[in-house]
Formats: structure tokens, sequence, C-alpha cells
């Protein structure tokens, strides 16, 4: 009952999860309570993302899932996380080859060692805390798929997803769910909240060891009746396993729980030696945020263009959980995770394969962690997240004397003009109409130096409005009959 | 025969009279009799004042109706310019009423499949959508295709082409049985008026070159591949200003006008008259003229000019 239940829950969350990401479901209530279930990005987008209008979806999902957890415990990881999901059937993989039957090693440490690290780069603004927690390196996992199903582009945000699937699927061959044990921080999350919370399944008196619990946990986590609380996901197979009601769930008072009482209790076991040095990775963990975020913001990187509702380059970089939902949703694929400048894990506009799509906002309805704020098409159009460079040295139109008017076909805010020049017409940028949106450069046939570039701007501002015609068209063009 | 001067002159005006005589003497005698059995169409024929729909069927019959150039059985390619993210009151695409009247006759006509695709500029499922195009064209029992995918287009040569040797274009555009052009009008500053040749741009994988390279030689020079069998330019909402995107309401001029005609060359050219321009000022226009895509000379072509009253 419990696997069919688990089953269900799972395969539901993994196709919503992929809905969301490669853009199936664009209800932005949908995708804004979907995204609030993830304890890194949203608490990264506090306190933004409880903002109206859709700041009650947020709050709802969001308190939902911490309201559950401390309830139940770690049930997001053993009923809907899919990259736990994914490294349960890689375990099965692992048993059908006979590689599988240890549990993973419950360090204790190192995980408050991340944990600590990540919940103290979330303190300093800075999104290094995406490399460890799953939610990001998930996001990746799809988009890497995404890659090799497209045939491309193979960057920083490809390997590191290629990197998180390689290993949670090796891992888990041999560990069962080895990343979730040993580095995620939104597990190690989980876990505390598990020590306390009510509902979950204890140990009882087990007296005859039928073996039963243990070859039903996915986790490996579970011998003799005694239930490892350092891995245990409260996924409740244990008891539908066991014949003598002997491992059960249970709603006990956390503080009247039996804890620290070696492995039968309901705590980690830990001995005081364990305990102080948990203690003094967690200390250095939070204490390493600060100075790796200085370092990481020292290092001087070239300023790209990032989405419009990224505010600026530094303020996007800061908040970006790297995820790459925005370009997975990116239907002119100029969003890429493959980029040269900033942080390249991060996505970032590259003109040479794409243009920002004048009518689209797509990316701006999904990001999970405020790196990029939502503007209803309207006010999207207006916002300029760079600058064109018209080198005339360069251009057809001015070096050779060739009709082109490339750039001007694709401008969509009349920042191009073409005026007479002699034989032919050249182009002549206005750039207060220009919101950077990389139509001219992607349509420019100058290789392989194009003629017309979009140089980043730091900071995003709004451009004027796009050129209206003021002028009445030709007489002949009036007349209501044939001019012929 | 001597050859002095008086003969070679003789011989010269004689040669040539002997190899011009023919030709003009068969072209007076079919135009002193016509030909027989069949009636002679219009090169070109003019409609205005109508919805675009009706405007179509109009034209079309005076035309001789579209069972002249679609057959029974066979594929249509019905390529309208679906090239940007804009509404039907924005001017950029062909007008989808017109579009789905057109499937409709190509069906009527027997058409086995009537295809519609564009290569479009904007993203093509938002240009498909927003343009009312796809909606249009399956109503009326068309297939949408997709023009994005570089694995429907194929390399060709076009036939006596000095810039355009070799073009990627789409395997619908080379494989149907007949291809109707129907662009929009409008006035556009690089190639200055974009309308049938112009279209044709969205059958072909890799517009840059054409941009880099020479774009009036390239737009004349590809019909030479393939010249379209039927075009019709919609002129009922035309951009005079701010080239293909438009930016405004005032870019926007209603004429309600159509033009039908076999010749591409000749429909651009009644098309840039619309727009208050002289077609022997367009580049391509001219080139086209040249090479034998189509003629230029709209005082001397048969037009029919057809006024609807609303």
């Amino acid at each position: 009952m419990a696997s069919r239940i688990r089953l269900l829950t799972r395969t539901a969350f993994l196709l919503l999860s992929l809905s969301v990401f490669f853009g199936v479901v664009a209800d932005r209530r949908v995708v804004a309570a979907y995204n609030s279930l993830h304890l890194f990005p949203t608490l990264a987008s506090l306190p933004w993302f409880a903002l109206p209008p859709l700041g009650r979806f947020s709050l709802a999902a969001a308190g939902t899932l911490i309201l559950v957890s401390l309830l139940f415990g770690r049930v997001y990881c053993s009923f809907l996380c899919p990259a736990g999901f994914i490294q349960d059937l890689a375990r099965r993989l692992g048993r059908a080859l006979g590689l599988a039957g240890r549990p993973a090693p419950g360090w204790m440490g190192p995980r408050l060692f991340i944990l600590a690290l990540s919940l103290a780069l979330l303190a300093a603004r800075s999104s290094a805390y995406h490399y460890l927690d799953h939610f990001s390196n998930l996001g990746r996992l799809y988009g890497a798929a995404a890659a090799l199903y497209r045939a491309g582009p193979y960057g920083w945000g490809f390997w590191l997803g290629s990197l998180f699937a390689a290993g949670i699927i090796l891992t888990s061959l041999r560990w069962p769910r080895w990343f979730c044990g040993a580095v995620c921080p939104s597990g190690t999350l989980f876990m505390l909240m598990q020590a306390v919370a009510p509902g979950k399944v204890r140990n009882g008196g087990c007296a005859q060891d039928c073996g039963k619990c243990g070859s039903a946990c996915p986790l490996q986590c579970v011998a003799g009746g005694r239930i490892d609380a350092r891995l245990c996901n409260n996924c409740l197979e244990c008891a539908a396993a066991c014949p003598r009601g002997s491992l059960a769930f249970s709603w006990r008072r956390p503080w009247s729980a039996p804890r620290g009482r070696g492995p039968r209790g309901d705590g980690f076991g830990m001995t005081r030696r364990e305990l102080l040095s948990v203690a003094g990775l967690s200390l250095a963990g939070a204490a390493a945020g600060w100075p790796i975020k200085r370092r990481l913001a020292a290092q001087d990187r070239a300023l790209v263009v990032v989405p419009p509702g990224g505010k600026g380059y530094q303020t996007f970089m800061e908040r970006c959980a790297a995820c790459g939902a925005c370009a997975s949703v990116c239907p002119t694929k100029v969003l890429t995770q493959a980029g040269r400048g900033g942080d390249p894990a991060k996505p970032q506009l590259d003109f040479d394969s794409g243009y920002c799509a004048y009518e689209c906002n797509a990316c701006l309805g999904v990001c999970p962690s405020g790196a990029i704020s939502y503007f209803p098409i309207e006010a999207k159009r207006l916002v300029r997240i760079g600058v064109s460079r018209l080198r005339k040295e360069l251009c057809i139109s001015y070096a050779f004397e060739r009709d082109c008017g490339g750039c001007q076909e694709a401008c969509p805010t009349g920042a191009i003009t073409m005026e007479p020049s002699g034989s032919v017409y050249v182009p002549v940028l206005h750039e207060a109409r220009c919101i950077g949106c990389g139509a001219c450069q992607f349509a420019c046939p100058v290789r392989p130096r194009k003629a017309i570039t979009v140089a980043p701007v730091a900071i995003h501002s709004f451009a004027a409005a796009p050129l209206q015609s003021m002028e009445l068209p030709p007489a002949a063009a009036q007349s209501s009959g044939f001019p012929f | 025969m001597e050859i002095t001067r008086k003969n070679l002159i003789k011989l010269g005006l004689s040669a040539m009279a002997g190899g011009l005589l023919p030709p003009w003497l068969r072209r007076q005698a079919l135009a002193a009799a016509g030909q027989p059995g069949k009636p002679r169409w219009p090169d070109l024929v003019a409609v205005r004042d109508g919805s675009p729909a009706d405007m179509f069927d109009a034209g079309i019959a005076a035309l001789g109706g579209l069972r002249r150039f679609v057959k029974k059985g066979q594929t249509v390619l019905i390529k309208p310019n679906i090239g940007w993210d804009k509404t039907p009151p924005e001017a950029a695409d062909t007008n989808p009423d017109l579009v789905g009247r057109v499937v409709a006759a190509a069906k009527a006509a027997g058409a086995a499949r009537v295809i519609c695709f564009d290569h479009t500029v904007n993203v093509e499922r938002a240009c498909y959508q927003h343009s009312g195009i796809a909606d249009a064209v399956k109503r009326n029992g068309g297939e949408m295709r997709s023009g994005g995918d570089r694995r429907d287009y194929r390399p060709v040569a076009v036939p006596g082409a000095r810039v355009l040797k070799e073009v990627l274009v789409h395997k619908l555009y080379l494989d149907c049985d007949v291809v109707i052009n129907v662009p929009i009008l409008k006035s556009v500053c690089g190639g200055r008026v974009t309308a049938s040749l112009k279209n044709l741009m969205g059958v072909v994988w890799d517009r840059q070159y054409w941009h880099g390279e020479h774009l009036h030689r390239c737009i004349a020079e590809f019909p030479r591949l393939r010249r379209p069998d039927l075009n019709v330019v919609d002129a009922y909402r035309i951009l005079i200003e701010h080239g293909f995107y438009g930016t405004g309401a005032r870019d926007i001029l209603v004429k309600k006008m159509q033009i039908l005609s076999a010749d591409p060359v000749l429909a651009d050219s009644a098309g840039v008259r619309i727009l208050g321009r002289r077609p022997d000022r367009i580049p391509y226009l001219k080139i086209a003229a040249g090479l034998g895509v189509g003629r230029i000379d709209l005082e001397r072509a048969e037009i029919k000019r057809i006024v609807l009253k609303a």
C-alpha cells in the first residue's frame, strides 16, 4: 500500500516538475506553488515570494510543506522528490546487478557542514548553494537531458547536470540515496525536522529478526527492527512489511520521546565526541559562507546580458539558483547555460544563437529564486537588458553600399531606421528606443564579427516608447482608386 | 556571293527579318484569332472594396477559377507571410480570412492535400497562433507544417544564378504540385517593398546569406528555381512605414485591395504602385524582369479591374 501510494505521488510530482520545467504548465499560480515546495530557492527569494498577486499560492505551498515536514518528517524526500525517485530506480538496477545492499554512510559532520555552509551562503546573498542543493541540480539534469535530445548547447549547465546525473545514479547502485544522506542540504533540513516530528515510524521491541523490514526499506536503513534516524525518510515501507507490528507509525509528542539513547531511540545516536565534531563542522560551515561569497564575487568576470526581470547583472547573479528553468522555457533558446561570462552555470543571453522575442515573457514566470521578477508583457517589452552598438566599418550598407536592412527588419521597437544614403538605405541606430533584445545581432549577416552587437548593461532600465509614425502617408498611397 | 559592304548589310537585314518575323507573325495571328477553344485570361486581376475573402473569390473567378491552377488530386502549398508574432489588425502577416479562403478554394478545386507553412522570423508557434493563420488553415481543411527544422531543407542549384547559386529550400516548396503565394503588401526599407517575390524568402533556410551577399539579386534570382503558380497579394491593410514589424496604427493604411496574377513580378509591380512608388525604382523587380522571371511593364499588361460594392 505504502509503495503504491508513493509510486503514484512520486510519478505525479515528477510529471509536474517536468511540466513546469519544460513550460507545459505555464499557469503562474501552479508554477509559484510548485516552486515554493523547494526550500532553498524559496529561502533565497524571501521575502519577495510572498508578495501579491501570487504570494498566497507560494505561501500556502511553502507553509503546507513546512507544516507537514514538522509533523511527519522527511516525507518530501520519500513521497515527492524526483531526485530521490531517480535514485530509487537506480537502486533497483543496482539490486538487479547484484551491487546494492549496503546503507549509505550517514555522515553527520559533512552533512551539517554542507547545510550550515548553504544557509550561510544564503545569508551572505550568494547563490553558490546551487552546487549542493538537489533542486538546482535536478533542473540542470533535466536541462542536460534536453540538450542531449537537441544536440546542444553543451556548456557549464550541461556538464554540471551530467555530473549530478552520473553521481546520483552511480552511487545509488551501491548505496541507496547516497546523495540524500550525505550531501543534499534540503534533505538535512528535513532530517532535522523529522527528529522532532510527532508522526513517524518508530522502533518497537522486536525480538524476532525476520528481516522483512530490512528488505522492504528502500534506503537499507532498518535492520532487526531498528531504524537509523539519520537516513530514514519516513516512507512507511518497513511498517507495511512488518508482520508483528513492531515497526509501526505512531504519534507521540516530541518532548516525551526518548532521544539520544543509542540507535533504539528517536535520536541520531551520536556519542559526545561525534556531537562535538558535528557542532564544530557546523560552525566551520557557517563561518565559511561569507569568505566564499567574497571570493566568488571578487573574481573579475565579463559582464553578460541577463534576462529581463533580472534587474541587473549583479542582482541576477546573486539570486540565480542556476536551475535552468528559464533557459528551458525560452522559445528562441537565446537563454543558455552555456555562456562564457559571469557565473557560467547561470543562464545568460547569447545573441549569436537567438534573440529575446519581443512578445514573450516566458522566463519571467518560472524563476524559483526571485532572480527573475515577473513583468506583464506590456512592461517587459520596454525593459532594456543591453544596448546595440553599430560598427559602420563592418556594415554591408555603409562599407559596401549594398541594400541589406536585416537589422531594421528584425527590430521590434523601431530603434533602427533605414535612411537613404546615396543609392542605398543605411541603418541608423536610435539608442533611446533600443531594449537590447538582440534581434538585430541575430539577423546581421556579417561574419565572423557582426556589424551590430548588443553590449550588456550593468543595471536594467526602461527604454523609450517604440517608434510611432508621425508622418502622413504619401499622397499617392492615399487615393482609393487603382493607381495603374 | 561576293562579300561586299552592300551584300553584308543586305544579309544582316534579311537575317534579322527572318529571325524576328515568324514570332511576330505568330503573335499577331494569335492576337487576331485568340487561341482556338481556350478563352484568354487577363495577366493580372486587381480587386478592391471587399473583404479579403470576397475579393479573392471575385478575383480568382476573373482569372478563370482556381481549377485553372489546381488539378484534381494535387498537393498544393499555400505560402502566406506568417513571419511575425503579430495580430491581423497589425498587418504584419497575411490576412487569415484570405488564407482560409484560398485553402477552401484549393480543396474545392479537388486538391488532395493543402499544406501551409512559413519559415518564420519570430517564434513559430506564436506566429502561427497569433496571426490567426493556423486556425484559418485548419478550419478549412488544410495542414499547418513547421518551417523551423533544418532537416526539412534541401540544397538545390538555382539555374542561371550569379549570386544565389545554391540555396537550402524547404522540401514542401520543391515537392508540391502547385505553389500559391499569398503575401501581404508592405513597404520596407532594405528591399523597399515586400510582396510576392520577397515572400519566397520564407521557404529558404538561410535568409542571412541573402542579406549579406546581394539582397536584390538573390530575391530576383530565386524564382528561377521555381516560379509560384499563382500570386495573391493581400493589400487589404498595408504597412506603409517602419517595415516588417510596424510600430503603430499610424503605419497602417486600409486600402481594401487585392492583386492576383500568375506573374509574381507583375503582381509586385502593381503592389508597388499601390504603395505610391515606381516599380522600376525597386532594384529586385528590375533585375527579375531582366532575368525573365516576369514582366514589369504594367502599362502593356492586360489588367482586369474589379470594384466590389459592399
